[in-house]
């Protein structure tokens, strides 16, 4: 199996197999736009994701090496947050800082199925939670004046679910 | 070695730079938008008010598309106002699905209009008969929908809607009995002469005195309609005639037709209805008189397409052609037999439930009271993925016991209801020292309905009923409920928009105090027949719940009803519904 190089943004090497590699729909497409798709002796740095984090995403990624790739045309499904597998769910018990830069590197190395399920946890982080909880949850500052809170919470007041 | 330098695309163009924002998780601004898609619409109005930056996101289109603007009398002038006043916020109001209720013909009403129109596209009118400002307005309608229009627009005796001026119209709503026959008619006629060419879905109601414009009108679109709802008020005068327009179907995929209409009128219908439309949805709810025959046939003609059968009150249908849904169980995603009491576990196993079933999502069984306790069991087990399941009243087969099989077999389920199942018991809920319950795996519960289950007592409240993002709780004649109880409620379910709970004796004014105070995202309340309460309630509601559109307090003797409605149409013009 060929093997590729990816460079942390603080320098460490990570010797991985091509078919690992190309869960990176970024690294995929640089590889198949170069002519190196054998990926032998190459080396992508990548700049924005450190080597902590790096180390995870590859974990992921290895782990789902064989997974089929999500359909697209799913689409108009309702989007669900409960069908989290329990592996992902153990893997995502990371602190949130982790998780936005999980997030960050999987959209950035164009990993779909990481980056949803980030995604999904996330978004269950702030189900049943107040705007003031939410703030907390993620160190969020309130920036609005007392005047616009009332004006939002009057216009959402106005809506409902469709 | 190669080395491959700057060429990653750069993806960090458009996140937040703002310094003063460095609290903020730095994430481009499209992966925010990807989490704020998988928040059901109430989490999205919270994350709305959060900051300015996420109030933005949140309003961008594709989320907007989850929300329906409700334009009232109440909030008529401040919308108008923001498009006078603000006109660059006033595309944050816009949205695609728009509801008028309780509005009359009127200026601001036109400005509104003129503003939010072209975006468009669902028109809900509602208790709103203003269809002479509709006209020009709406080049994006696709779908109209009328409730509640009893009458047209006061001393106007012209409601002067023209369909053709809405090029892109695709569905019309009107089987509504409380809608006046004179805008029926009218609409009908207005179908008829000047053809709206994208006719996709017609809801009608079948009524003698229109039964021959009705079938003109059908007739004329058979070729394009995919969806047809009848509502059948007086039995069809002719067979005939009506052979012949089904006949004229051609792609038609959904058909929903109850009232009553006769077996032999139905029979022609769906006999003559070519078997090249695949039906996909077939609503027969209702029809008193169809028989296994009958329903063998229909799952015969359209075993290839099936994927929802309505058929509640159904009650000629046995086990033997509720065994042949096993002709369409690799589609059959929803069925409701409610009420169908003929029907056995036998049957039940044998058409949907064989063996594994990774199908079928929403299931009712209401009023099917022969149902055991092993059945549930053995259904529970073998059709893993329901999201809905409704047992009303199916007392004998819901216990302690086969409450915890749905709990731990059916990790997907959204919505249950178990009213009138008045054999659970606190214990089953909570469990028992030697067996913990499973209610906590469905972490995912959006709805619940226990209403009658009359056992359940505080305890359940503070031990078992915890669930961060349930919506909507019913809770009837559970006597045993008071105020610490209540803590329990208002401390685990915080997302609850919509609370009933009536008929339960010890529910006083102190637990609408905590109700209102607890649960921010309240919008209807329901405490009938809660008949301790008094007008405390009622200056507790209105001085403390700010989210509140729908109140019910019937049947609460120390309440002065005119008083009420006075104080709260003064005070509270918010909530639109009123009920004492």
């Amino acid at each position: 199996m060929p093997n590729i190089q990816l460079q942390s943004s603080d320098n460490e090497f990570f010797n991985i197999d091509v078919q690992v590699a190309r869960c990176s729909g970024t690294i995929k497409t640089l590889l198949e736009d170069c002519g190196m798709e054998s990926g032998d002796n190459v080396i992508v740095p990548l700049p924005n994701i450190n080597s902590e984090i790096l180390r995870q995403v590859l974990n992921w990624a290895n782990y789902h090496k064989d997974d089929l790739q999500p359909n697209e045309d799913d689409e108009n499904k309702k989007k669900r947050t409960d069908d989290i597998s329990l592996w992902d769910a153990e893997f995502l018990k990371v602190d949130q800082d982790t998780l936005i830069n999980l997030i960050f590197a999987a959209n950035y190395l164009d990993i779909k199925g990481l980056f949803e399920v980030a995604c999904k946890t996330v978004a269950n982080m702030m189900k049943g939670k107040t705007p003031a909880e939410i703030r907390k949850t993620f160190n969020i500052r309130n920036d609005f004046t007392p005047v616009e809170e009332e004006q939002i919470r009057r216009e959402n007041e106005w809506c409902e679910q469709k | 070695m190669l080395r491959l330098m700057n060429t990653l695309p750069n993806k960090f163009t458009n996140y937040p730079m703002d310094d003063d924002e460095a609290v903020l998780p730095v994430l481009p601004n499209e992966v925010w938008i990807t989490i704020f898609t998988y928040l059901p619409f109430g989490d999205l109005q919270q994350a709305n008010a959060v900051c300015k930056h996420w109030c933005e996101l949140t309003r961008v289109p594709v989320l907007r598309r989850k929300s329906k603007l409700v334009i009232t009398p109440y909030n008529l002038m401040d919308i108008c106002k923001i498009i006078k006043c603000q006109v660059l916020f006033c595309k944050y109001l816009s949205c695609e699905s728009v509801e008028l209720q309780d509005l009359e013909v009127q200026e601001n009403l036109v400005i509104v209009l003129e503003y939010l129109g072209s975006r468009i596209r669902q028109l809900k009118l509602n208790k709103s008969p203003v269809f002479s400002i509709l006209n020009d307005h709406l080049p994006e309608l696709e779908e109209l929908i009328l409730t509640h229009l009893p009458r047209i627009q006061n001393g106007n005796n012209t409601i002067s809607a023209d369909l053709y001026k809405f090029p892109k119209l695709k569905s019309v709503h009107m089987s509504c009995a409380n809608v006046t026959y004179y805008i029926k008619i009218h609409l009908l006629l207005n179908l008829t002469l000047v053809p709206c060419k994208n006719i996709q879905r017609l809801s009608l109601e079948l009524n003698s005195d229109q039964e021959d414009l009705i079938m003109y009108t059908l007739d004329m679109y058979a070729h394009s309609l995919r969806h047809v709802e009848i509502i059948v008020r007086s039995k069809p005068s002719t067979t005939v005639k009506w052979q012949e327009i089904f006949k004229k179907f051609t792609q038609l995929k959904v058909l929903k037709i109850t009232g009553n209409c006769g077996y032999k009128w139905l029979k022609v219908a769906l006999e003559n209805l070519p078997k090249e439309n695949r039906l996909q949805k077939i609503d027969l709810n209702g029809c008193l008189e169809l028989n296994d025959d009958f329903m063998k046939f229909i799952l015969n003609k359209w075993s290839q397409s099936v994927e929802s059968l309505d058929l509640m009150v159904c009650h000629c249908l046995t086990d033997e052609s509720i065994k042949q849904l096993k002709l369409v169980k690799d589609k059959l995603y929803h069925l409701n037999l409610a009420y169908c009491c003929r029907v056995t576990a036998q049957g039940l196993l044998q058409g949907i439930a064989e063996s594994r079933n990774d199908k079928m999502l929403n299931l009712n069984l209401s009023h099917i009271t022969s149902l055991s306790e092993e059945f549930l069991f053995l259904l529970t087990e073998r059709l893993p993925n329901l999201i809905s399941l409704n047992l009303e009243n199916c007392r004998d087969a819901v216990t302690d016991r086969s409450i915890n099989f749905i709990f731990s077999n059916l990790r997907h389920l959204r919505h249950l209801s178990l009213n009138d199942c008045v054999r659970i018991t606190d214990d089953g809920l909570i469990g028992t020292e030697s067996s913990t319950s499973a209610l906590n795996s469905l972490q995912r519960l959006e709805t619940l309905s226990l209403r009658g289950c009359r056992n359940i007592s505080n305890r359940s409240l503070l031990k078992a009923l915890k669930f961060q993002q349930l919506r909507k709780l019913t809770l009837g004649y559970c006597y045993k409920i008071s105020s610490s109880g209540i803590e329990g409620l208002v401390e685990y379910c915080p997302a609850l928009e919509e609370l009933t709970i009536t008929s339960c004796f010890m529910m006083s004014d102190d637990c609408v105090l905590q109700i209102v105070l607890g649960l921010p995202r309240l919008r209807k309340l329901n405490v009938s027949n809660c008949v301790n309460l008094t007008m405390r309630s009622i200056d507790y509601v209105m001085t403390y719940c700010k989210t509140l559109r729908e109140l019910c307090m019937n049947g609460i003797d120390a309440l002065e009803v005119e008083q009420v409605q006075q104080k709260l149409l003064k005070q509270k013009p918010q909530i639109l519904k009123v009920e004492l």
